[in-house]
């Protein structure tokens, strides 16, 4: 078979690779060795960062469904699924396997955008059945509804680590505690914050030492690190029978060597990632890269890259005019630089430096990373007091009524909070990267932006009852509890602090998912509760199954 | 170990196949990873790795790593992260690397040296285990 563009890989770069080609006209083929295309937005059940003007706000599972249907609406693209790429050929041609036959495709233009691939640890007895990349646990419960076990240690806090704690908590698995080698937390703070109120610890300078069992994994000894060296005499044994290793990726470059593509290493964009231009073109003319295997970052970049290499690809063969094209590569690369340009992307921004040419992102200054966290909350993700009072509204205006309480203390590329508010309380992002600006005054407490905030970091707050204050918080836990229902209302770090009872419930379709609990809490917890059991359960436990 | 609700995800699941495990007849969602439909069932070690015989689970579950090689309907050296559970299979433990023997005749032959590893025909399952009725 012949192709203008060949594209590998179905995540989310190579498919925004292939409908922005395709839409352009171009033919292209679409090669995934999986079945449903999405990569690893299949799984990912939490709504997404970035702009609410691209897919923030969307989850992962829908962003899958929406990009494979708009492929599947384009007459020009055609997606080989359950086809695995083996090779690349000088004569430009792709080999491909589906079902025990070979496919043979000769394009004029490749899209090498095949993701990544998790790294294991080396440790003692780190061999042992369950012991999993923490994807690939995400994989098993997600995609195919299977509990990875009973109670989990995961290993590493980026955001992997910590979306795969909470949607462990979500399948009703319990999490012993995340350790994290690094004297911070890694991932996004706001992530940290949804399994730190349900009891979850995180463990920065921690990490595991040893595995034990026999078949099968029974227990761990973790213990403190300082410069990634294990300080002696702390270790200690934490039971677990399923241990996720989410200590970061490698970006999957077979294809880009295979092509001889100029490789460079870049620790931190993962390993070894292809040279390109601002075109996303490498240093083998007619061959793209995007996504993950150009370079470990957020499925939002991964999406825009995608974007730009199918545009790309599509004017080197004359199917866009250039005028236009350079317009629409300009738009591009200014969301590249929107989703790069906070602190958590300082590394990002380090590694594209490296490789000199690509879009790297320009004019962040030092003090634009500045920002005020505590020590506490870097360290064990649950906010110091003086976190706390930046977000807390004034005494008047609490006692006033209910009003949103925004608990977003992490610079991150992050916006749709500001669409939700319809009263305009909530200011338009001069940058995305921008800690959101809530105007008190102007909020009535409708608590529209609770379910609309991927973090999941807003309550609405009202103590202006005499006899009890009504805490509303964002839940995403089964089964949902009945108005009436008394529960142990949970602070921060997970800890019972009061007797709670549910007075409301907000389901349905507009909130997608993400219910509200409206909790009637002893006057003064206002600003202290922010999650619930119902009834006393273990710290990390299944809270809610 | 099957999640049976969930707050975000709708599982829409195949229907139930039975497949045959070391002897033992499971069941499973046809379609499903077979280590998906194993891990179910409370099966965690896949294989035996080929120098010190260490029990091997998954790692990946996205076909990338070969932990999780097993013998399938004959077949050694079979992704089990990857390969579609069918009504009927023969799924079994691998001890080592497998040996692929191309037809039934040469099996006899090539059965005793093979007997460290997972000895495996075009035909079925063998592999020292009991077989489903």
């Amino acid at each position: 078979m012949t192709s203008d563009v060949a594209v590998v890989g179905a995540g989310p770069a190579g498919l925004c690779a292939a409908i922005a080609a395709a839409e352009r006209g171009a033919r292209v083929a679409v090669f995934d060795r999986d079945g449903p295309p999405g990569g690893q937005l299949i799984k990912q059940t939490h709504r997404f960062f970035g702009s609410a003007r691209e897919q923030a706000g969307t989850r992962g599972i829908d962003i899958a469904r929406q990009l494979g249907a708009r492929l599947g609406a384009l007459p020009a693209a055609t997606l080989f699924s359950d086809t695995t790429v083996l090779g690349f050929y000088p004569d430009r041609v792709l080999l491909a396997e589906r079902d025990d036959e070979i496919i043979k495709c000769r394009a004029e233009r490749f899209i090498f955008a095949a993701g990544a691939a998790e790294r294991p640890l080396a440790f003692p007895g780190n061999d042992l059945p369950g012991i999993y990349g923490a994807g690939a646990v995400q994989t098993l419960m997600n995609v195919h509804g299977v509990r990875p076990g009973r109670r989990v240690l995961m290993v590493g806090s980026g955001n992997i680590g910590l979306i795969v704690s909470y949607q462990l908590l979500q399948a009703g698995v319990a999490v012993t505690a995340v350790v994290e080698a690094l004297p911070r937390i890694g991932g996004y703070l706001v992530h940290a914050a949804k399994i730190r109120r349900a009891g979850v610890p995180i463990l920065a300078a921690h990490t595991v030492l040893e595995a034990h069992g026999t078949d099968c994994l029974e227990a761990a000894t973790i213990g403190c690190v300082k410069d990634f060296v294990p300080v002696p005499g702390t270790g200690r044994r934490v039971e677990c029978d399923v241990m996720c290793l989410a200590v970061g990726l490698s970006p999957l470059g077979d294809l880009m060597w295979e092509a001889g593509c100029r490789m460079v290493f870049c620790p931190e964009l993962g390993g070894h990632v292809a040279w390109r231009d601002a075109d996303m073109q490498t240093s083998v003319p007619g061959v793209y890269v995007a996504g993950d295997a150009a370079g470990i970052e957020e499925a939002s970049s991964a999406m825009a890259e995608g974007r730009l290499a199918g545009l790309a690809s599509a004017a080197s063969l004359g199917l866009i005019p250039g005028d236009e094209y350079r317009r629409c590569r300009a738009e591009v690369l200014a969301e590249l630089d929107r989703l790069r340009g906070g602190p958590t992307a300082q590394k990002v921004r380090e590694g594209l430096a490296r490789l000199s040419s690509g879009p790297a992102g320009g004019g962040v200054s030092a003090d634009m990373d500045a920002q005020v966290i505590s020590t506490q909350l870097l360290e064990t993700g649950a906010p110091a007091p003086e976190d706390v009072a930046r977000a807390t509204p004034p005494p008047e205006r609490l006692a006033r009524g209910p009003v949103a309480v925004v608990e977003c203390f992490q610079r991150i590329p992050c916006d749709p909070c500001a669409a939700a508010c319809k009263h305009g309380a909530i200011a338009p992002f001069a940058d995305i990267n921008d800690l959101p600006r809530i105007d008190h005054d102007a909020c009535d407490g409708c608590g529209a932006c609770i379910s609309r905030c991927p973090g999941l970091a807003i309550v609405v707050v009202d103590e202006s009852r005499p006899d009890a204050a009504v805490v509303r918080l964002p839940c995403e836990f089964l089964p949902l509890p009945r108005p009436g229902d008394e529960v142990s209302a949970l602070d921060r770090e997970g800890r019972p602090v009061a007797a709670g009872r549910v007075v409301r419930v907000q389901s349905g379709r507009a909130l997608d998912r993400t219910a509200v609990v409206w909790l009637e809490v002893p006057r003064g917890m206002g600003m202290v509760v922010r999650h619930f059991i119902a009834g006393a359960g273990p710290a990390g436990g299944p809270a809610h199954e | 170990m099957r999640i049976e609700r969930h707050p975000i995800i709708e599982f829409v699941k195949g229907p139930t196949v039975k497949f045959c495990f070391a002897g033992r007849e499971l069941q499973g969602f046809q379609g499903e990873p077979i280590a998906a439909a194993l891990h179910a069932a409370g099966v965690k070690v896949l294989s035996h790795s080929p120098h010190l015989g260490r029990p091997r689970g998954f790692f990946c579950a996205i076909g990338n790593c070969s932990s999780c090689l097993m013998v399938v309907n004959g077949r050694p050296n079979v992704r089990v992260c990857v390969e579609k559970l069918t009504a009927g299979m023969t799924v079994e433990r691998q001890r080592g690397r497998g040996r692929l023997v191309p037809a039934a005749p040469a099996a006899a032959e090539e059965a005793p040296a093979a007997a460290e590893e997972a000895p495996a025909t075009a035909a079925g399952a063998a592999g020292g285990e009991a077989r489903c009725g």
